[in-house]
């Protein structure tokens, strides 16, 4: 199974500033990043280890291509190899709306990890009311788990404090993180490593507060569900690997991106139950969560 | 240094000094003479071919707006809703309801080894609102044994029977997108997008192998042959993203016996993606230096936007009568100039499909924009489709030098949809405004977008100069064009939109000698018998090729 983050966002808002920041930080996975920008992989210089027509291999491992084929028939192309990545991160386009997008996260082989949509504080908000590209801006809001505010740094306080309050409209289900050059902690943009996941690498620094819930039994779908898309918890990323009381058998993963949760079957059932939580202060209280958490097991 | 004279009923040649003519003399795949015997004869030793003696020349038909894949609607069996011609010369009929396409299938079904999945293509649920949706069930009806995959016309969908999806596992739990449901929740056949095709996964991939496939030119060629077509632009080629398809279709159109040139406009990037657009123009460049007499790199093609009976062109206020949205831009309007500029600066055209009046006005904006910074005034960038350009923007258009390349036969095949579902029949009536553009001085071609509608320039000019729409209704008649303005535009017009007018277009001296033979003149017949004239075949640079009786 190969995880998918889509990053999408209008033009000039971040989108490959944000990719780089990921590639410079290191995902802690095998990872491949597909651009939906034919010729145009722009990845900074010192990163670059090679570079083969539209593929650019990294100094870390990471490997760029932008796509020269419709996606769907480039994702089929990616599973049918015998390295194939663990994460997969599709820089859309744009104008791309990331819904349907992330659609293509959900072939066999994939599973969607997240929406994240890259905002430009200086400008987001004129062009959602552009007459032509407007309803392209709000779409890309509306489908996003977790929204990156880039370049705060050239808004003041109180532009920022209503761009917030703004984006609680726009962008209804997701959590906004600022940013300025695209820095925001990699595990809130990729997701944690799951906890069942098995690695040489070392666990990524998280500079936000996590915590690690292993439920005891099969767990109430919806009540599980609410808990992890309630804001109040300050849960902002998770992953894991939990059983539902609905379907016993088989084991789910489920991936939470802001207010968005995606939960996809697991083939191994024999896998453990657990899922990381990383969440922002002050809301976050991770000994308070778990309680939450522990009574939706069935 | 051979002279063949062709002498012929009625020659039509569109170039205004010699506008009719009995005998066009061609040396060299030229037109050497045109006028009559006497007056060829003039240039000496000759051989007479009086094949055309009983019929009609004309200027071979360019079109301007075409797409080789043409050869996969009729490489499968066919269950589109209108007629649609074969290589053979023969016919697929349309099949109108529901048994039709069942039945047609079943035909299909017996001729195939027992193994093969079925697939087939270009079905349009637009022409049947009274129907339910096409399912597994009505599939099923034709073999339930055997994996069957019918293409919708709009690449967006397909509808596959039950041995389908239990060959690929499609099953109640499949949690991808697109596979819709019956009332219990068991996949009820219809694929909806990529992602939800691709479940389908040997029947996509059999399909999308088929467009990068160059034994497709050669269908195509017989296609055009029929229709009396000698130039075909290829408008969404795929070499700038794959240059290794370049070679393979260079070398199936130069072959002596593939009867037609082909222009292509390559996509710098699949559409809805952007590109490096300086670095794809650089390239662009590359291949047009390696063009030969019948094989053309020109310029770029830009997918700007979706389809009106889509409803995802991008439409200016007050949008679709039946929907809420406008359609969106598949282009950002700042990276329209970028693409527009990095082609301009090279000298290269560029052909932007637009659909929607917002998108067309956005496109205009670029052009606008890379004007004013570098004056290449004879760009003839077109505005593709342009089916509902509206007249302020024609003006415009005609002022900063762009052309329209007007999908005119939308009017027979999709009108009643546009009067009634799209756009209502007042705007319906100024969509496709042929008589607006030539009269805001904006070069007019007339297209097929062959694949979506059947290639052959006919039927594009009778839909011009009649409006009339499957159901009969007139949709526009003050939109209307003459037969001459319509061949002129299905000529010479297209061919000015390519950069060649200078080579093809018009029967005239040091031109290629590229006729389009007709039984009738589209001059001298009841207008609305236009897309009836038979056509016998084609001239192709002085080779003639004649096309199968059906």
């Amino acid at each position: 199974m190969i995880d998918v983050v889509v990053v999408g966002g209008y033009l000039g808002a971040g989108k490959t500033t944000l990719v780089n920041h990921l590639l410079r930080e290191g995902t802690g996975r095998r990872t491949l990043v597909l651009v939906n920008d034919f010729g145009k992989v722009a990845v900074a210089d010192e990163l670059v280890a090679a570079r083969d027509g539209e593929t650019i291999t990294l100094t870390n491992g990471c490997v760029c291509c932008s796509l020269a084929s419709p996606l769907v028939d480039a994702l089929v192309e990616l599973r049918g190899r015998a390295d194939p990545p663990e994460l997969l991160v599709i820089e859309a386009s744009g104008v791309a709306d990331p819904e349907p997008l992330s659609h293509h996260a959900m072939i066999p082989g994939f599973r969607l990890s997240g929406v994240v949509v890259v905002a430009d504080a200086e400008t987001v908000r004129a062009r959602s009311a552009h007459e032509l590209v407007g309803r392209t801006v709000l779409r890309q809001l509306r489908a996003a788990g977790l929204v990156v505010l880039n370049k705060t740094d050239l808004v003041d306080a109180a532009t920022l404090t209503r761009l917030h309050a703004w984006l609680a409209e726009a962008a209804p289900t997701a959590v906004v993180l600022d940013a300025v050059q695209g820095a925001v902690p990699v595990s809130i943009v990729v997701g944690p490593v799951g906890a069942a996941e098995h690695h040489d690498h070392e666990p990524l620094a998280n500079p936000h507060l996590s915590a690690t819930w292993e439920p005891a039994g099969p767990v109430d779908r919806s009540a599980l569900l609410a808990v992890l898309t309630d804001p109040s918890t300050g849960i902002v990323r998770a992953k894991g690997v939990v059983r539902f009381g609905d379907r016993p058998d088989r084991p789910e993963m489920v991936q939470v991106t802001g207010r968005r949760v995606e939960c996809s079957p697991v083939d191994d059932e024999l896998q453990a139950a657990a899922i990381v939580l990383i969440g922002l202060p002050p809301e976050f209280d991770g000994g308070a969560l778990l309680t939450q958490l522990d009574a939706t097991v069935s | 240094m051979s002279t063949t004279i062709f002498r012929a009923r009625h020659i039509v040649t569109m170039h205004r000094s010699n506008p009719t003519a009995t005998a066009v003399a061609v040396r060299d795949g030229r037109v050497l003479a045109v006028g009559t015997y006497e007056e060829c004869a003039q240039w000496g030793e000759h051989v007479v071919d009086d094949t055309f003696a009983d019929r009609v020349l004309v200027p071979g038909f360019v079109e301007a707006h075409g797409h080789s894949m043409d050869a996969l609607v009729v490489q499968y069996p066919y269950v589109g809703y209108h007629d649609y011609p074969l290589p053979d010369g023969t016919v697929a009929k349309g099949a109108t309801t529901y048994a039709g396409v069942i039945d047609r299938l079943r035909q299909a079904d017996a001729a195939l080894p027992p193994d093969a999945t079925l697939i087939a293509n270009s079905f349009d649920p637009i022409y049947f609102p009274d129907e339910p949706r096409l399912t597994r069930e009505h599939l099923d009806r034709v073999s339930t044994t055997r994996p069957i995959f019918v293409r919708h016309a709009s690449g967006h969908l397909a509808t596959v029977n039950t041995a389908l999806l239990q060959k690929e596992g499609i099953t109640r739990e499949c949690t991808t997108p697109g596979v819709a449901r019956d009332g219990n929740g068991e996949p009820n056949g219809e694929l909806q997008e990529p992602p939800a095709m691709s479940l389908a996964a040997e029947a996509h991939r059999t399909f999308m192998r088929g467009f990068v496939d160059p034994s497709v030119v050669g269908v195509h060629a017989q296609l055009c042959r029929n229709a009396g077509v000698t130039t075909s632009t290829e408008l969404s080629g795929a070499m700038l993203l794959s240059a290794s398809l370049e070679q393979a279709w260079r070398a199936a159109t130069d072959q002596p016996t593939t009867p037609v040139r082909m222009v292509i406009y390559n996509l710098p990037s699949a559409p809805g993606t952007s590109a490096a657009y300086d670095e794809v123009a650089e390239a662009a460049l590359e291949l047009a230096r390696r063009d030969t007499p019948k094989f053309r790199n020109r310029g770029a093609k830009l997918v700007l936007d979706g389809s009106i009976q889509g409803w995802t062109a991008m439409l200016q206020w007050p949008g679709y009568i039946t929907g809420t949205d406008h359609g969106q831009l598949l282009t950002a309007p700042e990276e329209m100039v970028d693409a527009v500029r990095a082609f301009h600066r090279r000298r290269l055209n560029v052909h932007a499909h637009c659909n929607g009046n917002a998108t067309a006005g956005a496109f205009i904006d670029a052009v606008e924009q890379v004007l004013a910074e570098d004056a290449w005034l004879d760009h003839r960038h077109v505005v593709q489709h342009s089916q509902t350009t509206l007249p302020a923007q024609y003006r415009r258009m005609g002022r900063l030098g762009l052309c329209a390349n007007i999908f005119t036969n939308h009017i027979w095949y999709w009108g009643d949809q546009h009067a009634s579902l799209t756009l209502g029949p007042d705007r319906a009536r100024g969509m496709w405004a042929c008589r607006t553009a030539l009269d805001e001085g904006v070069p007019l071609s007339i297209h097929t977008d062959s694949g979506v509608t059947p290639i052959g320039s006919l039927m594009p000019m009778w839909c011009a100069v009649n409006r009339v729409s499957t159901s009969g209704q007139v949709l526009g008649e003050h939109e209307r064009i003459t037969p001459y303005e319509a061949l002129h535009a299905a000529t010479l017009g297209a061919a000015f939109q390519v950069h060649m007018d200078h080579e093809i277009g018009s029967i005239e001296p040091g031109k290629w000698a590229d006729f389009a033979v007709l039984d009738e003149s589209p001059l001298d017949v009841d207008p609305m018998a236009i897309r009836d004239i038979a056509v016998w075949g084609t001239v192709v640079g002085g080779d003639v090729f004649e096309a199968p009786r059906g």
